[in-house]
Protein backbone atom coordinates (compact mmCIF):
# COMPACT_ATOMS: atom_id res chain seq x y z
CA UNK A 1 0.00 0.00 0.00
CA UNK A 2 2.84 2.37 1.05
CA UNK A 3 4.74 1.33 -2.10
CA UNK A 4 1.85 2.34 -4.36
CA UNK A 5 1.58 5.79 -2.61
CA UNK A 6 5.35 6.31 -3.00
CA UNK A 7 5.17 5.50 -6.74
CA UNK A 8 2.25 7.92 -7.13
CA UNK A 9 4.25 10.75 -5.40
CA UNK A 10 7.29 10.09 -7.59
CA UNK A 11 5.04 10.32 -10.65
CA UNK A 12 3.67 13.70 -9.53
CA UNK A 13 7.20 15.05 -8.88
CA UNK A 14 8.48 13.93 -12.32
CA UNK A 15 5.42 15.43 -14.02
CA UNK A 16 5.93 18.75 -12.15
CA UNK A 17 9.62 18.92 -13.11
CA UNK A 18 8.72 18.15 -16.73
CA UNK A 19 6.09 20.92 -16.71
CA UNK A 20 8.58 23.47 -15.26
CA UNK A 21 11.17 22.55 -17.89
CA UNK A 22 8.68 22.89 -20.74
CA UNK A 23 7.38 26.24 -19.50
CA UNK A 24 10.84 27.79 -18.92
CA UNK A 25 12.09 26.55 -22.29
CA UNK A 26 9.22 28.36 -23.97
CA UNK A 27 10.01 31.70 -22.24
CA UNK A 28 10.58 34.45 -24.75
CA UNK A 29 14.21 35.66 -25.01
CA UNK A 30 14.30 39.25 -23.74
CA UNK A 31 14.56 41.77 -26.61
CA UNK A 32 17.81 43.32 -25.42
CA UNK A 33 19.48 39.90 -25.29
CA UNK A 34 18.12 39.07 -28.73
CA UNK A 35 19.50 42.31 -30.14
CA UNK A 36 22.88 41.65 -28.63
CA UNK A 37 22.92 38.11 -29.99
CA UNK A 38 22.69 39.50 -33.50
CA UNK A 39 25.81 41.51 -32.78
CA UNK A 40 27.89 38.64 -31.47
CA UNK A 41 29.03 37.99 -35.01
CA UNK A 42 32.01 35.66 -35.19
CA UNK A 43 31.73 34.59 -31.61
CA UNK A 44 29.76 31.36 -31.93
CA UNK A 45 30.40 30.54 -28.30
CA UNK A 46 29.23 33.80 -26.78
CA UNK A 47 25.76 32.40 -26.10
CA UNK A 48 27.36 29.88 -23.73
CA UNK A 49 28.96 32.58 -21.60
CA UNK A 50 27.18 34.57 -18.96
CA UNK A 51 28.11 38.20 -19.49
CA UNK A 52 29.06 40.27 -16.45
CA UNK A 53 29.26 44.03 -16.82
CA UNK A 54 31.19 46.79 -15.10
CA UNK A 55 31.18 50.57 -15.08
CA UNK A 56 34.10 52.83 -15.97
CA UNK A 57 35.46 53.03 -12.42
CA UNK A 58 35.42 49.26 -12.09
CA UNK A 59 37.13 48.95 -15.48
CA UNK A 60 39.91 51.32 -14.37
CA UNK A 61 40.47 49.18 -11.28
CA UNK A 62 40.60 45.90 -13.21
CA UNK A 63 43.39 43.63 -12.06
CA UNK A 64 44.66 40.17 -12.93
CA UNK A 65 44.77 39.23 -9.25
CA UNK A 66 41.11 38.29 -8.97
CA UNK A 67 40.77 36.82 -12.45
CA UNK A 68 39.86 33.16 -12.80
CA UNK A 69 41.43 31.42 -15.76
CA UNK A 70 40.46 27.96 -16.85
CA UNK A 71 42.92 27.13 -19.60
CA UNK A 72 46.35 26.12 -18.27
CA UNK A 73 47.82 26.26 -21.78
CA UNK A 74 47.41 30.03 -21.83
CA UNK A 75 50.03 32.18 -20.16
CA UNK A 76 48.69 35.58 -19.13
CA UNK A 77 50.52 38.77 -18.18
CA UNK A 78 50.80 39.32 -14.41
CA UNK A 79 49.33 42.80 -14.60
CA UNK A 80 46.93 44.98 -16.55
CA UNK A 81 46.78 48.74 -16.14
CA UNK A 82 43.56 50.37 -17.26
CA UNK A 83 43.89 53.30 -14.84
CA UNK A 84 44.73 55.83 -17.57
CA UNK A 85 41.32 55.61 -19.23
CA UNK A 86 39.36 58.86 -18.82
CA UNK A 87 36.34 57.76 -20.85
CA UNK A 88 35.17 54.89 -23.01
CA UNK A 89 33.38 56.18 -26.08
CA UNK A 90 31.17 54.81 -28.82
CA UNK A 91 31.22 56.87 -32.02
CA UNK A 92 33.46 57.91 -34.87
CA UNK A 93 36.44 60.01 -35.83
CA UNK A 94 36.63 62.17 -38.91
CA UNK A 95 39.93 62.16 -40.79
CA UNK A 96 41.48 65.59 -41.18
CA UNK A 97 41.42 67.51 -44.49
CA UNK A 98 43.79 70.05 -46.06
CA UNK A 99 46.66 68.98 -43.81
CA UNK A 100 49.07 70.25 -46.48
CA UNK A 101 48.23 73.78 -45.29
CA UNK A 102 50.86 73.00 -42.64
CA UNK A 103 53.57 72.72 -45.28
CA UNK A 104 55.56 75.87 -44.38
CA UNK A 105 55.58 74.91 -40.71
CA UNK A 106 56.94 71.44 -41.50
CA UNK A 107 59.46 72.65 -44.09
CA UNK A 108 60.88 74.95 -41.43
CA UNK A 109 60.77 72.26 -38.76
CA UNK A 110 62.81 69.87 -40.90
CA UNK A 111 65.14 72.58 -42.22
CA UNK A 112 63.84 72.33 -45.77
CA UNK A 113 62.73 75.93 -46.29
CA UNK A 114 62.50 76.99 -49.90
CA UNK A 115 62.23 73.44 -51.26
CA UNK A 116 59.60 73.34 -53.98
CA UNK A 117 56.91 70.74 -53.40
CA UNK A 118 55.52 68.59 -56.16
CA UNK A 119 51.93 67.40 -56.15
CA UNK A 120 51.83 63.68 -55.50
CA UNK A 121 48.74 61.99 -56.89
CA UNK A 122 47.86 58.84 -55.01
CA UNK A 123 46.83 55.52 -56.49
CA UNK A 124 43.41 55.72 -54.87
CA UNK A 125 40.97 58.62 -54.62
CA UNK A 126 41.89 60.75 -51.59
CA UNK A 127 45.50 59.63 -51.33
CA UNK A 128 47.00 62.91 -52.58
CA UNK A 129 49.63 65.10 -51.01
CA UNK A 130 52.92 66.92 -51.64
CA UNK A 131 56.46 65.58 -51.82
CA UNK A 132 59.56 67.64 -51.10
CA UNK A 133 63.06 66.48 -52.03
CA UNK A 134 66.03 68.68 -51.18
CA UNK A 135 68.94 66.95 -52.90
CA UNK A 136 67.27 64.73 -55.49
CA UNK A 137 65.70 62.64 -52.74
CA UNK A 138 67.01 63.34 -49.24
CA UNK A 139 66.08 65.02 -47.01
CA UNK A 140 62.62 63.88 -48.05
CA UNK A 141 59.22 65.02 -46.82
CA UNK A 142 55.76 63.84 -47.76
CA UNK A 143 52.64 65.54 -46.42
CA UNK A 144 49.27 63.99 -47.24
CA UNK A 145 45.97 65.89 -47.24
CA UNK A 146 44.79 63.37 -44.63
CA UNK A 147 47.60 64.02 -42.17
CA UNK A 148 49.88 61.24 -43.33
CA UNK A 149 53.46 62.43 -42.96
CA UNK A 150 56.88 60.99 -43.67
CA UNK A 151 60.19 62.78 -43.12
CA UNK A 152 63.47 61.00 -43.92
CA UNK A 153 66.71 62.87 -43.19
CA UNK A 154 69.05 60.77 -45.34
CA UNK A 155 69.37 57.52 -47.26
CA UNK A 156 71.09 55.75 -44.34
CA UNK A 157 67.84 55.87 -42.36
CA UNK A 158 66.05 53.38 -44.63
CA UNK A 159 69.10 51.36 -45.56
CA UNK A 160 69.11 48.20 -43.48
CA UNK A 161 72.70 47.59 -44.58
CA UNK A 162 73.91 50.29 -42.18
CA UNK A 163 72.64 48.19 -39.24
CA UNK A 164 74.69 45.36 -37.72
CA UNK A 165 72.17 42.56 -38.14
CA UNK A 166 74.31 40.08 -36.24
CA UNK A 167 73.62 42.02 -33.03
CA UNK A 168 70.45 41.42 -31.06
CA UNK A 169 67.80 44.16 -31.18
CA UNK A 170 67.11 45.46 -27.67
CA UNK A 171 63.35 45.75 -27.30
CA UNK A 172 61.84 47.85 -24.53
CA UNK A 173 58.10 47.61 -23.83
CA UNK A 174 57.10 50.34 -21.44
CA UNK A 175 53.67 48.81 -20.74
CA UNK A 176 55.35 45.61 -19.58
CA UNK A 177 57.42 47.45 -16.99
CA UNK A 178 60.74 47.53 -18.90
CA UNK A 179 63.14 50.17 -17.64
CA UNK A 180 64.02 53.22 -19.72
CA UNK A 181 66.83 54.19 -17.42
CA UNK A 182 69.57 53.06 -19.78
CA UNK A 183 72.35 54.85 -21.60
CA UNK A 184 72.21 55.40 -25.34
CA UNK A 185 75.54 55.71 -27.12
CA UNK A 186 75.08 57.61 -30.36
CA UNK A 187 77.83 58.50 -32.78
CA UNK A 188 77.76 62.10 -31.50
CA UNK A 189 77.55 61.37 -27.77
CA UNK A 190 75.58 59.65 -25.02
CA UNK A 191 72.42 60.35 -23.08
CA UNK A 192 69.80 58.55 -21.02
CA UNK A 193 66.92 56.93 -22.92
CA UNK A 194 64.36 58.61 -20.65
CA UNK A 195 65.71 62.03 -21.74
CA UNK A 196 65.51 61.02 -25.39
CA UNK A 197 61.92 59.85 -24.99
CA UNK A 198 61.01 63.18 -23.34
CA UNK A 199 62.66 65.03 -26.22
CA UNK A 200 60.73 63.12 -28.89
CA UNK A 201 57.43 63.39 -27.01
CA UNK A 202 57.85 67.16 -26.70
CA UNK A 203 58.93 67.38 -30.33
CA UNK A 204 55.70 65.72 -31.43
CA UNK A 205 53.43 67.61 -29.02
CA UNK A 206 54.96 71.02 -29.73
CA UNK A 207 55.45 70.75 -33.47
CA UNK A 208 53.18 68.16 -35.08
CA UNK A 209 49.46 68.66 -35.58
CA UNK A 210 47.96 65.37 -34.35
CA UNK A 211 44.35 66.56 -34.21
CA UNK A 212 42.33 65.82 -31.12
CA UNK A 213 44.44 62.90 -29.91
CA UNK A 214 47.24 62.64 -27.40
CA UNK A 215 50.44 60.58 -27.80
CA UNK A 216 52.36 58.25 -25.55
CA UNK A 217 55.48 56.20 -26.11
CA UNK A 218 54.86 52.46 -26.21
CA UNK A 219 57.93 50.65 -27.50
CA UNK A 220 61.61 51.39 -28.07
CA UNK A 221 64.00 49.29 -30.18
CA UNK A 222 67.75 49.86 -29.96
CA UNK A 223 69.96 48.52 -32.75
CA UNK A 224 73.69 48.80 -33.38
CA UNK A 225 75.07 50.33 -36.55
CA UNK A 226 78.14 48.84 -38.25
CA UNK A 227 80.47 50.96 -36.08
CA UNK A 228 78.79 49.81 -32.86
CA UNK A 229 76.82 53.01 -32.18
CA UNK A 230 73.16 52.92 -31.15
CA UNK A 231 70.24 53.59 -33.49
CA UNK A 232 66.97 54.16 -31.66
CA UNK A 233 63.44 53.49 -32.94
CA UNK A 234 60.36 54.59 -30.99
CA UNK A 235 56.71 53.80 -31.44
CA UNK A 236 54.20 56.33 -30.13
CA UNK A 237 50.56 55.35 -29.85
CA UNK A 238 47.71 57.81 -30.23
CA UNK A 239 45.18 58.09 -27.42
CA UNK A 240 41.72 59.59 -27.17
CA UNK A 241 40.62 60.47 -23.64
CA UNK A 242 43.17 58.06 -22.26
CA UNK A 243 42.25 55.08 -24.44
CA UNK A 244 44.74 53.81 -27.04
CA UNK A 245 43.84 53.78 -30.74
CA UNK A 246 44.58 50.52 -32.53
CA UNK A 247 48.28 50.56 -33.46
CA UNK A 248 48.91 46.99 -34.63
CA UNK A 249 45.93 45.18 -36.06
CA UNK A 250 44.73 45.26 -39.64
CA UNK A 251 42.04 43.39 -41.50
CA UNK A 252 41.52 43.31 -45.23
CA UNK A 253 38.50 41.31 -46.31
CA UNK A 254 35.29 41.16 -48.24
CA UNK A 255 32.46 43.63 -47.57
CA UNK A 256 28.71 42.94 -48.02
CA UNK A 257 28.90 43.87 -51.73
CA UNK A 258 31.69 41.42 -52.40
CA UNK A 259 34.37 44.12 -52.66
CA UNK A 260 37.71 43.71 -50.96
CA UNK A 261 38.25 46.48 -48.48
CA UNK A 262 40.13 47.52 -45.38
CA UNK A 263 37.75 46.46 -42.62
CA UNK A 264 40.01 47.45 -39.77
CA UNK A 265 42.93 49.88 -39.72
CA UNK A 266 45.45 51.40 -37.30
CA UNK A 267 47.33 54.60 -36.47
CA UNK A 268 50.64 55.26 -34.79
CA UNK A 269 53.74 57.43 -34.95
CA UNK A 270 57.15 55.92 -35.66
CA UNK A 271 60.43 57.71 -35.07
CA UNK A 272 64.09 56.79 -35.70
CA UNK A 273 67.09 58.62 -34.24
CA UNK A 274 70.73 58.16 -35.24
CA UNK A 275 72.04 61.16 -33.28
CA UNK A 276 71.27 62.88 -29.97
CA UNK A 277 67.98 64.79 -30.00
CA UNK A 278 67.74 64.56 -33.76
CA UNK A 279 64.75 63.11 -35.59
CA UNK A 280 66.04 61.18 -38.59
CA UNK A 281 62.74 59.61 -39.57
CA UNK A 282 59.19 60.24 -38.52
CA UNK A 283 56.09 58.60 -39.91
CA UNK A 284 52.52 59.48 -38.99
CA UNK A 285 49.83 57.22 -40.41
CA UNK A 286 47.18 59.99 -40.56
CA UNK A 287 45.40 62.40 -38.26
CA UNK A 288 41.86 62.61 -36.89
CA UNK A 289 40.42 66.09 -36.51
CA UNK A 290 37.16 65.48 -34.63
CA UNK A 291 35.19 62.88 -32.72
CA UNK A 292 31.44 62.45 -32.48
CA UNK A 293 29.89 59.99 -30.09
CA UNK A 294 28.88 59.29 -26.54
CA UNK A 295 30.48 57.90 -23.43
CA UNK A 296 29.44 54.40 -22.37
CA UNK A 297 29.41 53.20 -18.80
CA UNK A 298 28.23 49.61 -19.12
CA UNK A 299 31.07 47.44 -20.33
CA UNK A 300 31.72 43.71 -20.41
CA UNK A 301 34.13 43.14 -17.55
CA UNK A 302 37.64 41.73 -17.88
CA UNK A 303 36.66 38.37 -16.37
CA UNK A 304 33.96 37.88 -19.02
CA UNK A 305 36.36 38.98 -21.77
CA UNK A 306 38.82 36.33 -20.57
CA UNK A 307 36.11 33.65 -20.62
CA UNK A 308 35.24 34.63 -24.19
CA UNK A 309 38.92 34.63 -25.15
CA UNK A 310 39.50 31.19 -23.62
CA UNK A 311 36.57 29.70 -25.54
CA UNK A 312 38.02 31.16 -28.73
CA UNK A 313 41.47 29.74 -27.98
CA UNK A 314 40.28 26.28 -26.99
CA UNK A 315 41.94 24.51 -29.93
CA UNK A 316 45.37 26.08 -29.41
CA UNK A 317 48.23 24.91 -27.26
CA UNK A 318 50.73 27.01 -25.34
CA UNK A 319 49.56 30.50 -26.11
CA UNK A 320 51.37 33.45 -24.55
CA UNK A 321 49.30 36.59 -24.06
CA UNK A 322 51.83 39.42 -23.98
CA UNK A 323 49.37 42.14 -23.02
CA UNK A 324 45.66 42.81 -22.62
CA UNK A 325 45.16 46.29 -24.02
CA UNK A 326 41.99 48.38 -23.74
CA UNK A 327 41.95 49.83 -27.23
CA UNK A 328 39.73 51.45 -29.86
CA UNK A 329 39.47 49.26 -32.94
CA UNK A 330 39.24 51.54 -36.00
CA UNK A 331 36.76 50.61 -38.73
CA UNK A 332 36.86 52.85 -41.81
CA UNK A 333 33.68 53.82 -43.65
CA UNK A 334 34.33 54.22 -47.38
CA UNK A 335 33.46 52.97 -50.83
CA UNK A 336 36.07 50.62 -52.31
CA UNK A 337 33.94 50.23 -55.45
CA UNK A 338 34.83 53.84 -56.30
CA UNK A 339 38.54 53.21 -55.84
CA UNK A 340 38.41 55.31 -52.70
CA UNK A 341 41.24 55.34 -50.16
CA UNK A 342 40.01 54.22 -46.76
CA UNK A 343 41.95 57.05 -45.12
CA UNK A 344 40.80 59.78 -47.53
CA UNK A 345 40.47 63.30 -46.07
CA UNK A 346 37.12 63.85 -44.35
CA UNK A 347 36.28 60.13 -44.20
CA UNK A 348 34.64 58.62 -41.14
CA UNK A 349 36.28 55.93 -39.02
CA UNK A 350 34.09 54.17 -36.46
CA UNK A 351 35.61 53.24 -33.14
CA UNK A 352 34.83 50.16 -31.08
CA UNK A 353 36.12 49.84 -27.50
CA UNK A 354 37.87 46.50 -27.24
CA UNK A 355 39.94 44.28 -25.01
CA UNK A 356 42.82 43.43 -27.31
CA UNK A 357 44.67 40.23 -26.41
CA UNK A 358 48.14 40.57 -27.95
CA UNK A 359 49.60 37.12 -28.60
CA UNK A 360 53.21 36.24 -29.28
CA UNK A 361 53.62 34.46 -32.61
CA UNK A 362 56.94 35.39 -34.14
CA UNK A 363 59.93 37.68 -34.18
CA UNK A 364 60.36 40.75 -36.32
CA UNK A 365 63.93 42.01 -36.39
CA UNK A 366 63.52 44.24 -39.45
CA UNK A 367 66.49 46.64 -39.39
CA UNK A 368 64.37 49.80 -39.65
CA UNK A 369 61.50 51.14 -37.55
CA UNK A 370 59.13 49.18 -35.33
CA UNK A 371 56.57 46.95 -36.98
CA UNK A 372 55.06 45.36 -33.92
CA UNK A 373 52.15 43.74 -35.77
CA UNK A 374 54.56 41.39 -37.59
CA UNK A 375 55.49 39.50 -34.45
CA UNK A 376 52.10 39.20 -32.79
CA UNK A 377 48.56 38.09 -33.47
CA UNK A 378 45.46 39.61 -31.95
CA UNK A 379 42.17 38.49 -30.46
CA UNK A 380 39.92 41.50 -30.02
CA UNK A 381 36.89 41.19 -27.72
CA UNK A 382 34.39 44.03 -28.14
CA UNK A 383 33.71 45.64 -24.74
CA UNK A 384 30.05 46.30 -25.60
CA UNK A 385 28.92 43.19 -27.46
CA UNK A 386 31.48 40.48 -26.72
CA UNK A 387 32.05 40.04 -30.45
CA UNK A 388 35.41 38.46 -31.22
CA UNK A 389 37.71 39.28 -34.09
CA UNK A 390 41.16 37.82 -34.75
CA UNK A 391 43.85 37.78 -37.41
CA UNK A 392 44.48 34.07 -36.92
CA UNK A 393 43.87 33.40 -40.58
CA UNK A 394 46.92 35.53 -41.39
CA UNK A 395 48.96 34.26 -38.45
CA UNK A 396 47.67 30.69 -38.17
CA UNK A 397 50.76 29.02 -39.51
CA UNK A 398 53.05 30.98 -37.19
CA UNK A 399 50.82 30.29 -34.18
CA UNK A 400 50.57 26.59 -34.83
CA UNK A 401 54.25 26.28 -35.53
CA UNK A 402 55.36 28.14 -32.41
CA UNK A 403 56.38 31.40 -33.94
CA UNK A 404 58.09 30.04 -37.02
CA UNK A 405 56.67 32.34 -39.65
CA UNK A 406 59.86 32.45 -41.65
CA UNK A 407 58.40 30.23 -44.35
CA UNK A 408 56.21 33.05 -45.52
CA UNK A 409 58.80 35.77 -45.06
CA UNK B 1 101.45 63.19 -71.26
CA UNK B 2 101.08 65.46 -68.21
CA UNK B 3 98.00 66.97 -69.87
CA UNK B 4 96.44 63.49 -70.22
CA UNK B 5 97.13 62.67 -66.58
CA UNK B 6 95.65 66.01 -65.56
CA UNK B 7 92.48 65.33 -67.63
CA UNK B 8 92.20 61.84 -66.19
CA UNK B 9 92.50 63.18 -62.63
CA UNK B 10 89.87 65.85 -63.39
CA UNK B 11 87.41 63.20 -64.59
CA UNK B 12 88.11 61.09 -61.48
CA UNK B 13 87.51 64.08 -59.18
CA UNK B 14 84.25 64.86 -61.00
CA UNK B 15 82.99 61.28 -60.70
CA UNK B 16 83.88 61.07 -57.00
CA UNK B 17 82.17 64.45 -56.38
CA UNK B 18 79.01 63.28 -58.14
CA UNK B 19 78.85 60.20 -55.97
CA UNK B 20 79.46 62.18 -52.78
CA UNK B 21 77.13 65.10 -53.51
CA UNK B 22 74.17 63.23 -54.99
CA UNK B 23 72.69 60.77 -52.58
CA UNK B 24 71.42 57.70 -54.32
CA UNK B 25 68.13 56.06 -53.57
CA UNK B 26 68.29 53.14 -51.16
CA UNK B 27 68.18 49.79 -52.89
CA UNK B 28 64.72 48.22 -52.97
CA UNK B 29 64.10 45.25 -50.69
CA UNK B 30 62.58 41.96 -51.78
CA UNK B 31 60.59 39.49 -49.72
CA UNK B 32 58.94 36.31 -50.88
CA UNK B 33 55.54 35.01 -49.88
CA UNK B 34 54.07 31.50 -50.06
CA UNK B 35 50.53 30.19 -49.79
CA UNK B 36 49.52 26.56 -49.81
CA UNK B 37 46.54 24.30 -49.32
CA UNK B 38 47.44 20.63 -49.07
CA UNK B 39 44.53 18.27 -49.55
CA UNK B 40 44.23 15.87 -46.64
CA UNK B 41 46.96 17.53 -44.58
CA UNK B 42 46.30 18.86 -41.07
CA UNK B 43 45.15 22.47 -41.08
CA UNK B 44 48.39 23.54 -39.40
CA UNK B 45 50.17 22.76 -42.66
CA UNK B 46 48.03 25.14 -44.69
CA UNK B 47 48.90 28.79 -45.22
CA UNK B 48 45.81 30.44 -46.65
CA UNK B 49 46.86 34.04 -46.22
CA UNK B 50 49.93 36.13 -45.55
CA UNK B 51 50.29 39.63 -44.14
CA UNK B 52 53.34 41.66 -43.17
CA UNK B 53 54.28 45.30 -42.72
CA UNK B 54 57.37 47.02 -44.10
CA UNK B 55 58.72 50.54 -44.42
CA UNK B 56 59.01 51.68 -48.03
CA UNK B 57 62.57 52.26 -49.16
CA UNK B 58 61.94 53.39 -52.73
CA UNK B 59 59.29 55.25 -54.70
CA UNK B 60 57.93 52.09 -56.31
CA UNK B 61 56.17 49.07 -54.79
CA UNK B 62 55.41 45.91 -56.71
CA UNK B 63 53.62 42.75 -55.71
CA UNK B 64 53.85 39.74 -57.95
CA UNK B 65 52.70 36.15 -58.30
CA UNK B 66 55.44 34.05 -59.81
CA UNK B 67 53.69 30.69 -59.74
CA UNK B 68 50.31 29.10 -59.03
CA UNK B 69 50.15 25.30 -59.05
CA UNK B 70 46.50 24.26 -59.10
CA UNK B 71 43.39 26.39 -59.50
CA UNK B 72 43.13 29.42 -57.30
CA UNK B 73 42.15 33.07 -57.19
CA UNK B 74 44.56 35.10 -55.13
CA UNK B 75 43.87 38.56 -53.76
CA UNK B 76 46.87 40.90 -53.65
CA UNK B 77 46.74 44.04 -51.53
CA UNK B 78 49.11 46.77 -50.40
CA UNK B 79 48.02 49.77 -48.37
CA UNK B 80 49.64 52.16 -50.89
CA UNK B 81 47.45 51.27 -53.84
CA UNK B 82 47.44 47.65 -54.96
CA UNK B 83 44.18 45.70 -54.84
CA UNK B 84 43.99 43.08 -57.54
CA UNK B 85 43.15 39.44 -58.18
CA UNK B 86 45.55 36.98 -59.83
CA UNK B 87 44.68 33.58 -61.27
CA UNK B 88 48.00 32.67 -62.85
CA UNK B 89 51.73 33.02 -62.32
CA UNK B 90 53.64 35.82 -63.99
CA UNK B 91 51.24 38.50 -62.71
CA UNK B 92 52.81 41.66 -61.37
CA UNK B 93 51.22 44.89 -60.19
CA UNK B 94 53.26 47.92 -59.31
CA UNK B 95 52.47 51.42 -58.08
CA UNK B 96 54.40 54.59 -57.34
CA UNK B 97 54.64 55.36 -53.64
CA UNK B 98 56.11 57.61 -50.99
CA UNK B 99 59.34 56.89 -49.17
CA UNK B 100 59.43 56.03 -45.46
CA UNK B 101 55.78 55.09 -45.09
CA UNK B 102 54.46 51.93 -43.44
CA UNK B 103 53.33 49.50 -46.10
CA UNK B 104 50.88 46.75 -45.20
CA UNK B 105 50.94 43.90 -47.69
CA UNK B 106 48.39 41.11 -47.73
CA UNK B 107 47.98 38.07 -49.96
CA UNK B 108 45.21 35.52 -49.56
CA UNK B 109 43.35 32.78 -51.36
CA UNK B 110 39.94 34.04 -52.45
CA UNK B 111 38.99 30.76 -54.07
CA UNK B 112 40.70 27.41 -54.43
CA UNK B 113 39.27 24.12 -55.55
CA UNK B 114 40.12 22.16 -52.36
CA UNK B 115 42.75 20.18 -54.23
CA UNK B 116 46.40 20.78 -53.41
CA UNK B 117 47.36 24.32 -54.41
CA UNK B 118 50.69 26.09 -54.10
CA UNK B 119 51.29 29.75 -54.86
CA UNK B 120 54.28 31.98 -54.40
CA UNK B 121 55.41 35.44 -55.28
CA UNK B 122 57.35 38.47 -54.28
CA UNK B 123 56.97 41.91 -52.73
CA UNK B 124 59.43 44.60 -53.75
CA UNK B 125 59.36 47.86 -51.85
Amino acid sequence: MNGRKYKKNIGIIIYTIFLILVLTACQKVPDNVKNNMNRYGNNKLADKIEFQYCNLDELRNSSMENIETADSNICYPDKVDFSQIDNVMEGSFQITSEYTNNQNKYLQLFDMQGVEGKKSIGNWKGMDGFEYEKNEIYPYLFIGENGELSYVSSEKVLDGNTIDQTKEVKKIYLNRGDSINIQINYRDGSLNLSEEISFVKSFIKDNIDIGNCDVDVRTVYIRKDLDGYDVVSMNFVMKYQGMVLDFYSLDVGMNKDGKMMVLQTNRDILVDLHEKNHIDWIFIGGVFQSFEGKAVDKLIDLQTAIHIFEKEMASFQEIKVLEIIPMYVLKPVYNPAEEEYEAAPGNIVNVEPTYSFMIECGVDDTPTGILEGNGVAYVNVNMLTGEVHTDFEDKYFALKNRGNNELSN
Amino acid sequence: MAKRVKSFLCVCVMLVSMVLINPTQVQAANVGWNLRFIKGAPSSENILSWRREYITKTQRTSLSVSKIEGNAEIFLYTSNGIATIATKGGTETSVSTRVGIVLSASVKFLEYDKMTVYAKGNLRY
